[in-house]
């Protein structure tokens, strides 16, 4: 008998006390409605097809650690009706360094949770306050210490790039998170591109910011500190200690299915991409409607299928397969010619039938994957 | 009519001295048009000419005026191009007339233009009435501009009319004077046929359209012509006069002007100046000051969009029907594609084009910073005529390279003098003239190269002199020059597209300032990329892009895969506009990076 498939399933919790000034994520501070979108959130979940089995499962946000621990219990009585969960999933919550008290995180342990995902973003008190995070480096230290003491795998947020940031405080900063035990760490590098508060400041005071090269070399630095520490530099982004990598992100970037519930919570399977309604009231509404709450929905060709993979793939240390790259690279020039400049300046690799980016390759990889679309 | 009844005349004047409203009161008084009919400025009938002020095709009325010794008068206004560029037309339309009305604002005083055109008139022997136009106006000084017409013109004001064409007054005054002070023509009417071509247009349903001014005999319908200069020979299908409407008559009388179509498909068959007589009885001798109109300043003409090409050639094609003077024909660029190396008078005409181009036709293109033609004479005795810089040969089988040169006239308030001297000197002007003319003015006159004239000069002295200094140029033949090839390499490869031709004291700093300029432009790529200006092969100027080190390391979850998708779609769009040379991803400005470099 065939081995019957597995599935993640990504819950969208977009609620926040405050919206960060950096992010771009969908989300809204009206807590009052929290209740009412959760409800429609639990509903939306228990209409899904009966007992299939996750293998991980992701509370994202948002804030989900801004949620009532009664409120995320019946979200979770709703998966566990609906779904059968593997004694072994990854269950992940994404928590804010202040909402993590003894008290939350024996809630969250009761209810399943297994790993807690920590916007701490950084270990500096300055720039904490630039990013408008309402914790400080002292409250983050604590938290990741309580959730590892508390059984709780832990991943650990950073951002790289930031203001009046040097190479050698990220570097500083990536061997004390190193310190602090997390199984996982994720790294960005802050984007001013986007129309946020951020943006505004970066263009009035551009100098406060790290350049394109500065910024590059944090990146390398931190990789650096992290991999030396033992760390495994998986994924463009993400760094773990072996058996930590992110069960349930691996799904996307692998093209593995997986199901989505909440606001404007994206899924996919094969062929299929789709999301869910941006608006908590429109999506409360559709799904008390007895709709499913969808904002679009997108089948891609056998083709785009392909290309995506590429894109994906080449984000992990494990690469794309040659064959695929080779027949995309067939079907677009543009693509080939990128690739091989890549491959003859040393930004990426091919060897045992994959094709993976160097660490510099990452940096620039857009150069790469605009090529693709 | 006979000819003594005849007088054709031209009005001459600067940018907004009135020449357009003039005309079109003449044309109201002599009711050549009705109220109803008067459109602002009726001669000019381009869009663009209308929108610009300025004249580019020649045109003809025929006005009938009852003057006041009780007969009547046929008067032939030729309106002719105002522009330097056009002056070869311009000269061939004076030569069509006896007389002209030299328009001057009397607010403003004598500009180059008025200078320029007047002497023009001067050479063809023209009857010469200054018009002192816009009395009305509060600050005019009518006893200042006609001392300065004396002075500076050279010519006798005494009998100048002072009106405003804008009320009308003294209108009727400038009639009476076109029939009392221009001559009548005086061809011998039994001689064989000898008629001035000074205009050709082309017209979809009729072949092509010439304006001729016959000197002796007469032109009938249905005669067959010969143009003397092209040996060709046609039957004349159609002659008559514009009211401004065509009126179709069984002839041309001796002296008169008016239109004629004759079957011809392709106007470059027609040249502009050619003698028109008889095919069974041709005169001797063609009209004198025949010589083709050449283009003196050219750039590269590529659409943006590769897939237009077609709709490019179709486009200049259409154009040059009705422009005899613009030329084109096919050219590669490794870094631009396919596009047109195309001829213009000037870069009036240029930038004409280049409009109608784009309003017209609606097509998107890339230019190529404009150059004068060069003339080579090879170390083997042969000259050669070079057009684009990257054609010039190699600087071991030169013997000498002589460019263009040209007389500018320059009319300046004295305070903008030394910003205006310190431009014409740094773009290597010799003076040959200088005067002060009274009342804070200056004139000019300096021999410059056209190279130096043709990207920005007239912005800049406009710029030097807040506005105020006027500018003409013609062109005065050849001279040799120190003059170089500055190729720009991007790693290594010489781009075709950016070759230009300097004079070798100003080759290092221009080299300088388009590589840091191009530096600019050419965004980090994957590698170092190295901008390089050499002077055959050796290199005098370098510049460094440094490798591109990121771009962006964004998260990339469940939800995100569409959006980074998204991202990267628009991220390529962007990417559209370079240009791909080697491996060097350059956008499309950089190709004009050698206007915007400050000389």
């Amino acid at each position: 008998m065939p081995p019957s498939p597995r599935y993640g399933l990504y819950v969208h919790l977009p609620f926040c006390l405050y919206r960060c000034s950096y992010c771009a994520f969908v989300s809204t501070s009206d807590l009052t409605v929290a209740a009412e979108v959760v409800e429609a959130t639990a509903t939306e979940i228990c209409r899904h097809r009966r007992r299939r089995v996750l293998t991980t499962l992701y509370l994202g946000g948002g804030t989900p650690s801004l949620i009532a621990p009664e409120l995320l219990e019946k979200l979770f009585a709703a998966i566990a009706s609906t779904f059968t969960v593997e004694p072994a999933a990854e269950v992940t919550l994404e928590a804010n360094p202040e909402d993590v008290t003894p008290a939350a995180l024996a809630a969250w342990r009761k209810l399943g949770v297994t790993r807690l995902s920590l916007g701490v973003q950084a270990l500096n008190d300055s720039v904490l306050r630039l990013l408008e995070r309402r914790h400080d480096a002292r409250r983050a230290r604590a938290a990741v210490g309580s959730a590892l003491a508390a059984g709780f795998s832990v991943s650990v947020d950073l951002m790289l790039a930031l203001p009046r940031l040097s190479r050698e405080a990220v570097e500083e900063e990536v061997r004390e998170v190193v310190a602090l035990g997390p199984q996982h760490v994720s790294v960005y590098l802050l984007e001013v591109d986007k129309p946020h508060r951020l943006a505004v400041l970066a263009r009035e005071r551009p100098e406060l910011f790290p350049g394109e090269d500065e910024a590059a070399r944090s990146y390398l630095a931190a990789a650096r500190v992290l991999t030396g520490a033992g760390f495994f530099h998986y994924e463009v982004s993400n760094f773990a200690r072996p058996g930590f990598r992110a069960r349930h992100n691996l799904r996307t970037w692998r093209q593995r299915p997986l199901l989505a519930a909440g606001v404007a919570a994206h899924g996919h399977g094969g062929c299929v991409r789709w999301g869910n309604l941006e608006d908590p009231a429109a999506y409360a509404r559709a799904v008390a409607r007895g709709e499913r709450p969808l904002a679009w929905r997108l089948v891609l060709s056998e083709d785009e299928l392909e290309r995506e993979k590429v894109m994906l793939g080449l984000r992990l240390a494990e690469g794309v397969d040659w064959a695929t790259a080779r027949a995309v690279a067939r079907r677009l020039p543009a693509f080939a010619q990128r690739l091989d400049d890549f491959l003859s300046l040393g930004l990426a690799r091919r060897g045992n039938g994959r094709l993976r980016l160097s660490r510099r390759g990452w940096l620039v990889s857009s150069e790469l994957l605009q090529a693709l679309w | 009519m006979t000819q003594d009844r005849v007088r054709n005349f031209c009005i001459i004047a600067h940018i907004d001295h009135g020449k357009s409203t003039l005309a079109d009161r003449l044309l109201e008084r002599t009711g050549a048009l009705s109220q109803r009919e008067m459109m602002e400025q009726v001669l000019d009938s381009m869009d663009l000419e209308r929108e610009r002020g300025i004249t580019i095709k020649a045109h003809v009325v025929s006005l009938t005026y009852a003057a006041r010794d009780g007969h009547v008068y046929l008067l032939n206004l030729i309106d002719t191009p105002g522009h330097v560029d056009f002056s070869y037309e311009v000269s061939r339309s004076l030569a069509a007339c006896e007389g002209a009305l030299l328009v001057v604002d009397a607010s403003q005083g004598v500009e180059a233009q008025t200078l320029a055109n007047a002497y023009l008139a001067v050479e063809q022997g023209l009857e010469i009435i200054p018009v002192l136009n816009k009395i009305d106006l509060p600050q005019a000084d009518p006893v200042r501009v006609k001392e300065q017409i004396e002075h500076v013109v050279g010519l006798d004001a005494s009998g100048s009319l002072a009106i405003s064409a804008k009320t009308g007054e003294g209108v009727e005054e400038v009639l009476e004077a076109l029939v009392t002070r221009v001559p009548p023509p005086q061809g011998d009417p039994s001689a064989p046929l000898r008629a001035l071509v000074f205009d050709a247009s082309y017209d979809a349903y009729r072949g092509v359209r010439c304006l001729v001014r016959v000197v002796d005999g007469c032109l009938r319908r249905g005669e067959r012509v010969r143009f003397l200069a092209s040996g060709r020979d046609a039957e004349v299908e159609a002659v008559g006069a514009l009211t401004p409407r065509p009126v179709q008559q069984e002839e041309l009388g001796t002296g008169e002007v008016g239109f004629l179509f004759a079957g011809i498909k392709d106007i470059h068959q027609v040249r502009i100046g050619d003698t028109l007589t008889d095919a069974r009885r041709p005169a001797d001798t063609p009209l004198p000051g025949f010589r083709d109109a050449k283009p003196m300043v050219f750039a590269g003409l590529y659409p943006v969009d590769a897939a237009q090409f077609e709709e490019l050639r179709d486009a200049l094609a259409k154009l040059a029907l009705n422009d005899s003077a613009f030329t084109f024909e096919a050219d590669t660029s490794q870094a631009l594609g396919f596009g047109f190396r195309c001829g213009f008078l000037g870069l009036l005409h240029m930038e004409i084009v280049q409009e109608r181009l784009e309003r017209e036709f609606h097509l998107e293109l890339i230019t190529t910073a404009p150059n004068v033609a060069y003339r080579v004479l090879t170390k083997s005795g042969q000259v050669v005529e070079v057009e684009n810089p990257a054609q010039l040969p190699d600087p071991g089988r030169i013997a000498a390279i002589e460019e263009p040169v040209i007389i500018a006239t320059i009319l300046t308030p004295e305070e903008y003098l030394g910003a205006v001297l310190k431009l014409v000197e740094s773009r290597r002007g010799q003076q040959a003239r200088f005067e002060h003319l009274g009342g804070g003015r200056v004139l000019l006159e300096y021999r410059l190269p056209l190279a130096e004239v043709v990207l920005d000069f007239y912005d800049k002295l406009k710029s030097s002199s807040r506005g105020y200094a006027s500018f003409d140029y013609h062109l005065a033949g050849y001279q040799e020059a120190d003059l170089v090839k500055l190729d720009i390499l991007v790693n290594g490869e010489p781009v075709d597209a950016l070759a230009l031709i300097v004079h070798r004291a100003s080759a290092y700093p221009r080299a300088r300032t388009l590589a840091g300029k191009l530096k600019e432009m050419i965004p980090r790529q994957l590698f170092e990329v190295v901008i390089q200006a050499a002077i055959d092969k050796r290199v005098i100027a370098r510049e460094t892009v440094k490798p591109l080190r990121k771009n962006v390391i964004a998260k990339c979850y469940g939800g995100d895969i569409t959006r980074k998708r998204k991202l990267l779609e628009r991220q390529k769009e962007g990417k559209k506009r370079l240009k791909r040379l080697g491996r060097v991803d350059i956008p499309q400005d950089a190709f004009l990076a050698v206007l915007k470099v400050e000389t």
